[in-house]
């Protein structure tokens, strides 16, 4: 098995140095690393750093050995992918929230928008077809954030950022949605995923997981 | 030219107090507090406007270029310093890119219209390009700081947006796009609308100026046009540099949002 992503020594302070969060850490191929501690703890907040949307103050990331620097930002972000934990819906219909990551200047030209893949996963994950159509401003918040996974798997990260993915949904839907994580990581040996969860239910429809405990240290730096 | 201006003498002058004391009863009679400031603001406007009277008449009467131009900097920097003091929600002072702004866009505009339009003799002459300067800086001015305004508040409502652009592979300029548009449109707008009203609602400063000293209406009309072109001209590039400007220090290295645009 080999190491996709490893952090080592992360560190980020917050209140001027009054509390900091410290993490180490790495998930191998075909592996889920759940993120625990309690609510406060820095989770979201190590995510958005292995996405490289927040800087830690000090600490390596590296991607199959690659430390972070070395890889262009938008294509670390795409491929290291973080959904965030309140699905965030743009202006437009559920279809063209699918199609915004397809529009941008940094998606390569292999990729395209698939709309028979986007179809199947929202049969997938219990969402009707006719949903592309509907204004996403006005989903609820478990068929957004249903949508919003969607969207991220239709570009194809190998590494999946997720940030309490089944906090909005009822037993049934936690269920398909797992479902079609597990599916996922097998589809591809390389893939991984880190996530955030509070729900013993969850653990339980994963057949392999490892768990990384974070908590928030009180700290004169 | 010679204009037929009427004179104001000094009696005149002082028979103006009757509009303080009409202003200062207002204050009383619905006890606004407002006198002690009245009071102050009036002596104040006196002594600058005095001040500045005797100064442009020195200065026009040297009219050299080493003197002009020290001059319409200070006027820039002025102007950048107001326009800065009313972005408050920036996460560190604008100073020197409203600076930069509004000294670039006012000389390109203002020397097109002074060595191109205008032409006077000599060029140079401060007397045009003092008051056409002043005019440009005070409504540029005005568009930087609705612009900058209007950036900060786009992003700070709609920092999720952006980050779940970037993390879908944005570049920075596409994150953020929609909202450098909007502060950008914000800045210009209030000049467009007023190409749409000007003679209808009310005339403008300068010409009024320009007719009670005894212009023909129809010259003052033509200064008027260009002013305002000129000023809305001016207005755009500010906005544009301003924002395009800021928009690189949104951002670190990391093309990720800077950590000073979540705290407030
Ligand atoms: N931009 C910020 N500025 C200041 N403090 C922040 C910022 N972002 C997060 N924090 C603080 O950092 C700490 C960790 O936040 P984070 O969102 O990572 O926690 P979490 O473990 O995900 O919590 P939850 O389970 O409630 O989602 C919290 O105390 C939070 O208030
Ligand atoms: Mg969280």
């Amino acid at each position: 098995m080999s190491r996709v992503l490893e952090f080592q020594d992360i560190r980020k302070s917050f209140d001027q140095g009054a509390h900091y969060l410290s993490a180490s850490g790495y998930v191998d191929q075909g592996e889920v690393l759940l993120i625990r501690g309690p609510s406060g703890a820095g989770k979201s907040t190590l995510l958005k750093i292995l996405a490289r949307l927040i800087r830690p103050d000090q600490g390596m990331i590296y991607w199959e050995g690659q430390p972070y620097r070395a890889v262009d930002p938008a294509l670390w972000r795409r491929k290291i992918h973080y959904v965030p934990q309140k699905a965030v819906m743009f202006e437009g219909t559920v279809l063209s929230n699918l199609q915004t990551p397809f529009r941008l200047s940094s998606m390569s030209d292999e990729l395209r928008f698939d709309q028979e893949a986007a179809l199947k996963y929202m049969e997938l994950l219990g969402l009707h077809p006719d949903m592309l159509e509907q204004q996403a401003g006005t989903l609820s918040g478990g068929e957004s954030a249903r949508v919003a996974l969607i969207r991220a798997l239709l570009i194809q990260p190998q590494v999946l950022l997720l940030d309490e993915p089944t906090a909005s949904l009822d037993d049934e839907r936690r269920d398909l949605l797992l479902q079609v994580l597990v599916q996922w990581l097998k589809e591809d040996d390389k893939r991984a995923i880190l996530m955030v969860s509070h729900n013993a239910e969850d653990i339980k429809s994963l057949p392999f997981y490892r768990v990384l405990e974070v908590s928030m240290h009180k700290g004169a730096e | 030219m010679d204009y037929s201006y009427i004179p104001i003498s000094n009696l005149q002058l002082l028979l103006s107090i009757i509009l303080v004391l009409l202003t200062g009863l207002v204050s009383a009679f619905m006890q606004l507090g407002l006198l002690k400031s009245l009071l102050w603001g009036t002596i104040r406007a006196f002594l600058q406007l005095t001040i500045i009277g005797y100064a442009l008449t020195f200065i026009f009467a040297v009219n050299k270029l080493y003197i002009i131009i020290p001059i319409l900097l200070l006027m820039a920097f002025v102007a950048s310093r107001e326009a800065s003091r009313r972005v408050d929600k920036a996460p560190e002072s604008p100073l020197l890119i409203s600076f930069l702004s509004l000294t670039a866009s006012t000389f390109v505009v203002g020397l097109i219209v002074v060595m191109l339009i205008i032409t006077p003799e000599p060029l140079y002459s401060a007397r045009v390009m003092i008051p056409i300067f002043g005019m440009i800086l005070g409504n540029s001015m005005n568009g930087i700081a609705l612009a900058l305004d209007r950036m900060y508040s786009e992003i700070h409502a709609h920092i999720e947006e952006i980050e779940e652009l970037l993390a879908l592979g944005a570049s920075p300029w596409e994150a953020v796009q929609d909202y450098m548009k909007a502060a950008v449109k914000s800045g210009m707008t209030p000049t467009i609308n007023s190409l749409m009203v000007v003679g209808l609602v009310s005339l403008p400063g300068m010409m009024t100026g320009q007719i009670l000293a005894g212009m023909d209406p129809q010259n003052a009309v033509r200064y008027q046009f260009v002013v305002m072109i000129m000023i809305a001209a001016a207005v755009a590039i500010g906005c544009l540099l301003i924002v395009l400007l800021s928009y690189r220090k949104l951002f670190t290295e990391d093309q990720a949002l800077i950590e000073a645009l979540y705290q407030k």
